[in-house]
């Protein structure tokens, strides 16, 4: 791809139970929708492809985890929005 | 020990004792799937122009196993919303790019063979699971083992799935859900595991369809041969192979009986001499509500209000129980609801509680609740406030003396003034009823009778503790019976106390879902019995065939004999007779 821009944004982990299997089959389910690459970096830069179940599931991010969301590609924008969106409503559990 | 001096023995009729999974009685021959062999420690690297080949052999793997989840997600949908998720979730690791692209790398990159990518890229993210610090995470890894065996599986004999079903019984090391969703799509007829859980997934998949299942059969893939005759009784936990033509006969005689045409009564039915028998559901959640009823429910007889901690994987909040309790009483309205206190400990244990040699024997159930009063009187306040509208009924579990009954009676009492300060709404004569599970609460019954407003018998443990068998362990899964004459002694020993104070003895518990003992139940007395929400429409009808009188008849036999053996051929004669 030679599309060198890149969206970062900062996303926090509100559903108490955290990034477990629900969540994170929501997520991998939501970025392969995006031709975008989109990955998830925590605190002590572990990156992982969103897209992939067992990278997002062994982050076993926690309840107030802050993670950064790296999307780069054709509809970066659109997908940063849309995975931020997932973070921001608690996948639907409770906060 | 020397062999039999009469000759070489033919080939004799084999009988294993399990774990009864899912009830009712299969016949066919066995198919057999084994882990496979794997070849894996000596491999050479594949020359480069051959490497693409492998790569396809693995695209071909993936794809014959992505489509037979496939199929098992198309078979769950709808019907079944729960294995509907768990299917869901094997395809995401299927198709996962980041394992797809490492296992690609290593063939063609550093030319590994197919299969020995599969597993090693798998190994990893095995390894690295089994060491995670999150419980819920570590047990992840039983699926990614099971993917990983299915691609080798698929990889080393790749016509093994093409195999016909038809008739056949499934004898494999475990199972998962989508399996056992397919091959009853094919034409299977029962289940045979070494190992799982009565719990687990595929089990659960198992009774949802109907399909008989025994497990906990150590080594049964090596002790059975492809095509032989199996019978499996998912009633009694039995596996009979090659058997003879009587033993034939006589359970496909059973068979025909259980496998009548079964309509939902929605009504409480009676027995042919007018009693009125309530089958109950046990239920974990909410969700379960609509399915129960609609399996015609007389009421909820047990929610196990534990499980509400393990699906949402932290303590639920005052507020949180409140809505969760209100949800299922609010569903079933107004058929009754009974709320069992979290039974916490043994199996189900959270952050915090102690870690115990023999749990099961440890701080569990009512006791911890009693250590920790705080969560104990946040959930009775929960429970209160959803039984306004006085459908609801307590339960507490694992009770071994007077003094918890007291106690926990003192606490409610206290719960209650708080909701009346409050001004809250809350039924006043809510029914507070003990779980009879030990054999301390079966030998106090008389007196515990005097305190509480019925007695819910769980015969699980009951038989665990009375057979001092633990009823997870395969070793002693032979003694675990909950027709042994001991069991059935303290169970008379409950129901009597229970009649004499005038108070209800119900009944949960497996023993429930037998339908060879529902006559010896009602013959003790039992009166409202709840079970697994599938079971219900073949128990109610079991129950409208039943003569009161005669199961009283039936029991006294029953009580006269002193061997297991015995009390079954007794059940099993009375089944067959018209």
């Amino acid at each position: 791809m030679l599309d060198c821009t890149m969206v970062e944004r900062t996303v926090v982990v509100r559903n108490r139970a955290g990034l477990h299997t629900r969540p994170a089959a929501m997520i991998v389910k939501r970025a392969a929708q995006f031709a975008s690459d989109i990955y998830l970096e925590s605190d002590d830069h572990m990156r992982i492809n969103a897209k992939s179940i067992i990278g997002v599931m062994t982050l076993a991010a926690a309840q107030g985890t802050t993670l950064k969301l790296i999307v780069s590609g054709p509809d970066e924008e659109q997908a940063a929005e849309a995975i931020a969106e997932l973070f921001e409503t608690g996948f639907g559990e409770p906060l | 020990m020397d062999s039999d001096a009469g000759g070489p023995r033919t080939p004799p009729s084999l009988r294993f004792q399990g774990i009864a999974a899912s009830q009712g009685i299969a016949i066919g021959h066995a198919v057999i799937f084994r882990a496979p062999q794997e070849r894996l420690l000596h491999w050479r690297s594949v020359p480069p122009p051959e490497r693409p080949h492998h790569l396809e052999r693995y695209q071909n793997a993936r794809k014959v196993l992505l489509d037979s989840i496939r199929a098992g997600m198309n078979l769950a949908a709808g019907a079944l919303p729960e294995a509907m998720a768990i299917v869901e979730s094997y395809e995401l690791i299927i198709s996962d790019p980041a394992i797809e692209g490492t296992i690609t790398h290593r063939i063609l990159g550093e030319g590994m063979p197919a299969e020995v990518a599969v597993s090693t890229v798998y190994d990893a993210h095995i390894h690295a699971l089994a060491n995670a610090s999150d419980p819920l995470l570590r047990e992840r890894r039983y699926d990614l083992e099971n993917i990983r065996q299915k691609l080798v599986a698929a990889l080393l004999s790749p016509s093994a799935t093409s195999e016909s079903l038809r008739d056949a019984i499934i004898v494999a090391p475990s199972l998962l859900a989508s399996d056992v969703l397919q091959y009853h799509d094919q034409g299977a007829r029962g289940i045979v595991t070494e190992v799982g859980g009565i719990s687990s997934h595929a089990c659960i998949v198992a009774r949802t369809l109907g399909m008989p299942a025994v497990i906990g059969i150590r080594n049964a893939t090596r002790l059975l041969d492809d095509n032989v005759q199996v019978i499996v009784d998912g009633t009694n936990g039995l596996v009979l192979v090659s058997p003879d033509e009587t033993t034939t006969a006589h359970y496909r005689a059973l068979r025909q009986i259980r496998t009548h045409h079964r309509p939902i009564h929605s009504e409480i039915v009676t027995t042919t001499d007018g009693i009125a028998i309530p089958v109950y559901a046990s239920v974990d959640s909410p969700d379960d509500v609509p399915f129960a009823l609609a399996q015609g429910a007389d009421g909820i007889g047990l929610v196990r209000t534990e499980f509400h901690l393990v699906h949402l994987n932290h303590f639920p909040s005052e507020q949180e129980q409140t809505a969760w309790y209100r949800a299922i009483v609010e569903r079933a309205y107004p058929k009754p609801v009974t709320l069992r206190i979290f039974d916490l400990g043994s199996d189900k244990v959270i952050a915090g509680m102690p870690h115990e040699q023999n749990p099961a024997l440890g701080l569990r159930g009512l006791r911890f609740l009693l250590r920790r009063r705080d969560l104990l009187s946040a959930q009775l306040r929960a429970i209160l406030r959803a039984s306004a509208q006085q459908t609801v009924r307590l339960l507490a579990p694992m009770v071994t003396t007077m003094e918890e009954v007291e106690t926990l009676l003192t606490l409610l009492e206290s719960a209650k003034q708080e909701l009346r300060d409050n001004r809250e709404p809350f039924d006043d004569r809510i029914p507070l009823g003990i779980m009879v599970e030990t054999p301390a609460a079966a030998l106090l019954a008389d007196q515990l009778a005097g305190h509480v407003a019925f007695f819910s018998i769980g015969t699980n443990d009951l038989t665990q503790y009375t057979l001092a068998a633990d009823r997870t362990s395969n070793l002693v899964a032979y003694l675990f019976d909950q027709l042994h004459p001991a069991v059935l002694r303290l169970l008379q020993m409950i129901v009597s106390a229970a009649k004499r104070r005038g108070i209800h003895a119900e009944l949960c518990g497996d023993l429930a879902t037998f339908l060879s003992a529902t006559e010896l139940l009602v013959g003790l007395g039992i009166r409202a019995l709840s079970v697994a929400p599938t079971s219900i429409p073949a128990l109610k009808e079991k129950i409208s065939a039943i003569n009161a009188a005669q199961a009283e008849r039936l029991l006294e036999h029953a009580l006269a004999t002193s061997d297991s053996a015995a009390i079954r051929a007794l059940l099993n004669n009375q089944h067959l007779s018209p």
